[in-house]
C-alpha cells in the first residue's frame, strides 16, 4: 500500500484512492484519461522549519537519495559518503546564504561513483549552485570535480610536469570525466 | 524456501509493512507524529490532491493527509494517514528480522492511539529494482529476466525498451491477495536499464485478533511474498544481484 517514494516506476498508481481518470504524482507522472475526479496523496514539505532543521532535512534527503544506489556501494564507500555529508551539512560549518547541494548533483555523483573505479576521493564539498564537489590527490597533483546535476562534470587538474605546474580545466560527461581521472590517477 | 537475506546485494529498494485501520481523527494524526518524531525526525506533510477534469477544464485542490517521517539515517521511514500506517526500510535492506522488529516497536506505539481490533488490512510490500547492464538489456527479451511477464509472438519481438505489467490476484489455497507490478524503467545508473518488481501481498479480511496470530499471519504473508519473488525471476536476473548465482 504505502511506498515512500517512486523513483522510477512509470505505472505506479498505488497512491491513488479513487479508481478513475487522472493521476498526478509529485515526481513525474501525469496520466489523463476519461472524466471524473481522482484522489491521490503526495508528500510535500508543508512544514517549514528554521535553518538547522532545514539543514537536517537536506542532509536526510541526500541520504534517502543515496539509498537508491546503496546496493551498488560497498559499506565502506557508503559510510565515507555519509560521514562527509555529516561533516558538510552541519550547522557549525554552514552559512545560511550557502547553496544546499542539489539532489540532481548528488545523484550524478552517486551514479558516477557506482560506474567508476576511482572512489578514492579525499574529500567532498558543495559548490556554487549546489554542485557536488570532490577532490582527488593524484601522484603528481590534484584533481577537483564539480558534479552539476545534468550529467555534466566540470573539472580542474593541477599536475606537476617536469617540475612545472600544469593547469587544465574542462567540462564533460560523467563517462568522459572517469576516463580523464583515470589518466591522472593511474 | 529462499530467504532474501542470503543475497549479497539485495535488489530491494523499499520494504514496507503496512496496516490499514478504521479512520482516526486529525487530532490522533498529530499525536502519532508527536509519538514518533524523536526517532523519525524529518517530518514531511502529505497532501491529498483532488484533481477534476470536466469538459476539458482541470481543477485541483490540495489538503493535508498524513505524514511521511524519515530517520536521520535516511533509510528508516514511516508513512501514515488517517487509515494507514507503514513501516518502511529503504536500501540497504538489513533483513526481515530488523524490519519486523521496527514494525512491532512502531505498532506498540501506535496501539496506544488505535485499537488493534480496528485493523482491516495487513500487508508486506517489497519494491525491487534489478539493474541490467545496457548491452544485456538491449539484447535479451524481458522474459529472460522475469518469468511473470508477457511473451511476444515468435519471430516478431525482441528486446523491449518499455514494458509495464500490473495485476491483482488471490493466492491459491489462501486468503491472501497480491498486487503485482513490474516495469522496465530508465536506470539511475550509467549504461544500465532497470526492471522493477513490486510485490504487495496483503490480507484485507478476517484479520487475526489475537496478538500471536496477528504477527504469525504477517510471517505467513512474508513467506508468500518471498515465494512469489523467487518464482518471478530467472537465474539470469538473480545473477545480476548475487554473483554466486551467476553459474546457476
Amino acid at each position: 500500500m504505502f511506498r515512500s517514494f517512486s523513483p522510477s516506476s512509470p505505472m505506479d498508481d498505488d497512491d491513488v484512492h479513487s479508481p478513475k481518470s487522472v493521476s498526478v504524482s509529485y515526481d513525474r507522472h501525469l496520466i489523463v484519461g476519461g472524466s471524473g475526479g481522482k484522489t491521490l496523496v503526495r508528500p510535500d514539505n508543508i512544514i517549514h522549519a528554521g535553518f538547522e532543521e532545514r539543514l537536517f532535512d537536506v542532509l536526510v534527503g541526500l541520504k534517502v537519495t543515496a539509498a537508491q544506489y546503496s546496493m551498488h556501494l560497498t559499506s565502506n564507500v557508503r559510510h565515507r559518503i555519509f560521514s562527509e555529508l555529516d561533516r558538510l551539512l552541519n550547522a557549525e560549518n554552514w552559512y545560511e546564504e550557502d547553496d544546499f547541494p542539489t539532489t540532481e548533483a548528488f545523484r550524478d555523483f552517486l551514479s558516477w561513483t557506482v560506474y567508476s573505479q576511482h572512489q578514492c576521493w579525499q574529500s567532498l564539498g558543495v559548490g556554487n549552485g549546489g554542485q557536488m564537489l570532490a577532490v582527488w590527490l593524484a601522484p603528481r597533483g590534484v584533481v577537483t570535480a564539480g558534479f552539476r546535476g545534468n550529467n555534466k562534470v566540470g573539472w580542474t587538474a593541477k599536475i606537476d610536469v617536469d617540475g612545472v605546474a600544469s593547469l587544465s580545466a574542462d567540462i564533460g560527461s560523467l563517462k568522459e570525466f572517469d576516463r580523464l581521472l583515470g589518466s591522472y590517477l593511474d | 524456501m529462499a530467504d532474501l537475506q542470503r543475497y549479497r546485494k539485495p535488489p530491494i529498494t523499499e520494504a514496507v509493512i503496512d496496516f490499514g485501520f478504521s479512520p482516526v481523527s486529525e487530532n490522533d494524526l498529530q499525536r502519532i507524529s508527536q509519538r514518533f518524531k524523536s526517532r523519525y525526525s524529518k517530518i514531511e506533510g502529505v497532501l491529498k490532491l483532488d484533481v477534476n477534469i470536466n469538459n476539458g477544464v482541470a481543477s485541483a485542490k490540495a489538503s493535508p493527509n498524513g505524514f511521511k517521517m524519515t530517520a536521520a539515517n535516511g533509510c528508516d521511514v514511516i508513512m501514515f494517514d488517517r487509515q494507514h500506517f507503514g513501516t518502511i526500510r529503504l536500501a540497504p535492506y538489513e533483513g526481515w528480522e530488523s524490519l519486523i522488529t521496527d514494525c512491532k516497536n512502531n505498532f506498540a506505539s501506535l496501539e496506544k492511539i488505535i485499537n488493534r481490533t480496528t485493523v482491516n488490512r495487513i500487508g508486506v510490500r517489497y519494491v525491487n529494482r534489478i539493474d541490467v547492464p545496457l548491452a544485456m538489456a538491449e539484447s535479451r527479451p524481458i522474459y529472460d529476466f522475469l518469468i511473470t511477464s508477457f511473451q511476444l509472438p515468435p519471430n516478431l519481438g525482441g528486446p523491449l525498451s518499455e514494458y509495464t505489467c500490473a495485476a491483482t490476484f488471490t493466492l491459491p489455497k489462501s486468503d491472501l491477495k497480491c498486487r503485482f507490478q513490474s516495469a522496465i524503467v530508465p536506470s539511475i545508473l550509467i549504461d544500465h536499464r532497470s526492471i522493477t518488481l513490486d510485490l504487495d501481498v496483503f490480507l484485507d479480511a478476517n484479520i487475526p485478533i489475537k496478538r500471536d496470530d496477528f504477527w504469525e499471519k504477517l510471517e505467513d504473508i512474508r513467506d508468500k511474498k518471498n515465494q512469489l519473488f523467487e518464482s518471478s525471476i530467472t537465474p539470469l536476473a538473480r545473477g545480476l544481484f548475487d554473483e554466486r548465482a551467476r553459474d546457476v
